[in-house]
């Protein structure tokens, strides 16, 4: 299985955050525990809607990521937008 | 200006109360997301990839200095120091955090403003043409009309839950600046034959994945059966739409599947019953509405005389006076475009401080008056020619006088995957390389009015199928992708781009629209604009030059 972390969005500013080991929700992607197997990804996604139920989260979804340099990179630029924020400056 | 009265007062200070309710409800867990997504969309509450987003009401594209400042006030309090102007004359915030929205709505009903209707499939906001009232090719001004469609429309109980979002535009000149034409309904004014007002009425325009330009529907509507008309529309569209397919659901799709004949006669019927009810517009009423929308006091003695001789003595001011100023009915006035397109920059974008500057402009320049383009630029509409040039310098030191209006720099940006939850590819940064790009060519060859959009997703808030070259990003094996169209038109001249060819990566989109522009100045008439050009010799020179000639038998 390609390896997998968990992400959301705080429900109550819309923050990216994702979830760790821990079960914390950090806005730090390196914080965020690495799911290797089906097992691993069913019981964090379990955890992470129980959050999303309970109201500290919104939005509930896995990310597929590679890992170079010691540094967690979702594959798709969607998410790697959602990670690094947005990739222009404002205004 | 349209005042608002006690109920419309009422109205938003009740709903920001509401709202305040209903975000406590949601974060001490009494409401779920499913119960509560619906509540927020209604009040113009978004989730972001990042954030919440905040899209505010701008009705008609019309803004007081007041109401600016309060706009500028929110981005600073609330969000990151800027605002973002929408194609549908809005403004969105990026960076609102759900604890402060209720506090958020408040604010804005202090200065009569509020974010309803802003999301969700009701009727939403009705644009018109920036230059509405004060335009000199104008039949009459279009803004009373506007507000009396947002007064019907506003929670109207039987079109809140329509088959899919609602979105109407009106043109009071013979010249279309609203684009009508892509719109669910299209309204261009005209005289009867006693000079009354009425109204042409288009119908079933739209873009995103199956674009189609408005049919005419009723060459001739009197003004006093304007909402019973709509009323009748709307009705035909909230029973016969589909609900089963999102990309189905939207009016197009019904007048094409029943053909305009047959979606007229359903119309006619309908209307049949209600044009004599209440919804017939009393002549007193459309005065009282009128006269909240008087012209300000002008000057009848303006002296052109400086404005001519500072054109022939500063170029950058004779180039800023050629490009965007609008000729205005008043003699020794024009409308002002304020750019929010420097080259390089964010489309529509605008910073707290700068808001808070044109505010204090329009005080002094423009009888305290703002309006929001759908090109994401802003109108003074009320400008003495003999102080053009003071207010041009003004605007100069703030980097709100790029000359570029309808120029190949003055390129319309959604938010696409910077910041849009539904974004396929990014838009922001493709617009600021090109605008960057393209300037240099335009200072060399002057390109004259060349219209470029780009949408992040298929959704094409952006218009792209309406511009002389449209950009549409797309995920394509996980890499950003830019399909191009040639051709479109959101004028008089109304037309679908058409496709050109495979997309390009987010590498080559630059080098790509330029091969596009040096093929066309090898093949433009002495001062030919690019969409004349194009509609004369076709999109195979353009091909050949992008995938070449073998590419013709692909
Ligand atoms: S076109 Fe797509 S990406 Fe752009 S703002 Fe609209 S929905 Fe978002």
């Amino acid at each position: 299985m390609a390896r997998m972390v968990i992400t959301a969005n705080r429900l109550r500013d819309g923050a990216v955050v994702w979830r760790s080991a821990a079960g914390n929700w950090s806005p730090n992607i390196t914080t965020a525990a690495i799911h290797a197997t089906g097992e691993q990804l069913t019981a964090g996604l379990a955890a992470a809607l129980a959050d999303e139920k309970s109201g500290r989260v919104i939005g509930v979804h896995e990310v597929e990521i590679e890992t170079r340099g010691g540094q967690i990179l979702p594959t798709r630029l969607r998410e790697r937008v959602r990670a690094d924020g947005p990739t222009v400056s404002f205004a | 200006m349209y005042k608002y009265d006690h109920l419309d007062n009422t109205l938003v200070r009740e709903r920001a109360a509401q709202f305040r309710g209903q975000v406590a409800r949601r974060i001490s867990g009494e409401l779920s997301e499913d119960e509560f997504k619906p509540l927020r969309l209604r009040n113009g509450l978004y989730l972001q990839l990042h954030s919440y987003m905040l899209r505010v009401a701008i009705p008609y594209g019309l803004l007081s200095s007041s109401q600016m400042r309060a706009l500028a006030r929110i981005a600073r309090r609330y969000d990151r120091g800027y605002g973002h102007f929408t194609t549908r004359q809005n403004i969105q915030f990026n960076w609102v955090s759900l604890e402060n929205t209720a506090e958020i709505l408040d604010d804005l009903a202090a200065v009569e403003m509020h974010a309803i209707q802003t999301s969700g499939n009701c009727i939403r906001n009705t644009t018109t043409d920036q230059f509405a009232g004060v335009a000199a090719d104008e039949i009459e001004d279009p803004r009373p009309w506007a507000e009396i469609i947002r007064q019907w429309s506003t929670l109207h109980p039987e079109f809140s839950f329509l088959p899919r979002k609602f979105k109407i535009a009106i043109n009071g000149a013979p010249n279309d600046r609203a684009a009508i034409a892509v719109h669910d309904i299209g309204l261009s004014m005209l005289r009867g034959p006693n000079g009354e007002t009425g109204f042409t009425v288009w119908v079933g325009g739209g873009l995103g994945r199956t674009p189609m330009l408005a049919k005419p529907i009723r060459d001739f509507l009197p003004g006093a059966d304007l909402l019973s008309y709509l009323e009748a529309i709307l009705r035909v569209f909230n029973i016969e739409g589909r609900r089963d397919n999102l990309y189905k659901s939207r009016i197009k799709i019904l007048v094409s599947a029943l053909g305009i004949d047959r979606f007229r006669d359903l119309v006619e019927a309908e209307w049949a019953h209600i044009r004599d009810s209440a919804l017939r517009l009393e002549g007193r009423e459309i005065a009282r509405i009128r006269a909240r929308f008087a012209l300000p006091p002008y000057d009848a003695n303006v002296d052109s005389g400086p404005f001519a001789a500072k054109r022939f003595e500063d170029a950058a001011f004779a180039r800023w006076s050629a490009a965007n100023l609008f000729p205005h009915k008043q003699p020794g006035h024009a409308a002002v475009t304020v750019s929010l397109k420097p080259v390089g920059g964010i489309p529509g974008d605008m910073t707290a401080d700068r808001m808070d500057a044109l505010a204090d402009l329009a005080d002094e320049y423009s009888h305290g008056e703002i309006r929001v383009t759908h090109r994401q630029n802003l109108v003074l509409a009320h400008v003495r020619q003999d102080r053009l040039f003071d207010l041009w310098r003004a605007l100069d030191s703030l980097e709100l006088a790029t000359p570029n209006l309808m120029r190949v720099t003055d390129i319309i940006a959604c938010p696409g995957l910077d910041f849009c939850g539904l974004a396929t590819a990014r838009s922001i940064p493709v617009a600021q390389r090109l605008s960057a790009r393209l300037a240099e060519i335009d200072e060399r060859h002057d390109l004259g009015e060349l219209t470029i959009n780009i949408s992040g997703c298929i959704n094409s808030c952006a218009h792209h199928h309406v511009a002389h070259i449209g950009i549409l990003g797309l995920e394509k094996a996980g890499a950003e992708s830019y399909q191009v169209t040639l051709g479109g038109s959101s004028a008089k001249d109304a037309s679908i781009g058409k496709i050109i060819g495979r997309g390009f990566g987010a590498d080559e989109i630059v080098a790509a629209i330029e091969t596009i522009i040096v093929t066309w100045l090898e093949l433009r008439h002495d001062g030919e604009r690019f969409l004349d050009s194009l509609r004369r010799v076709g999109q195979t020179p353009f091909r050949d030059a992008l995938y070449g000639q073998d590419s013709r038998t692909e």
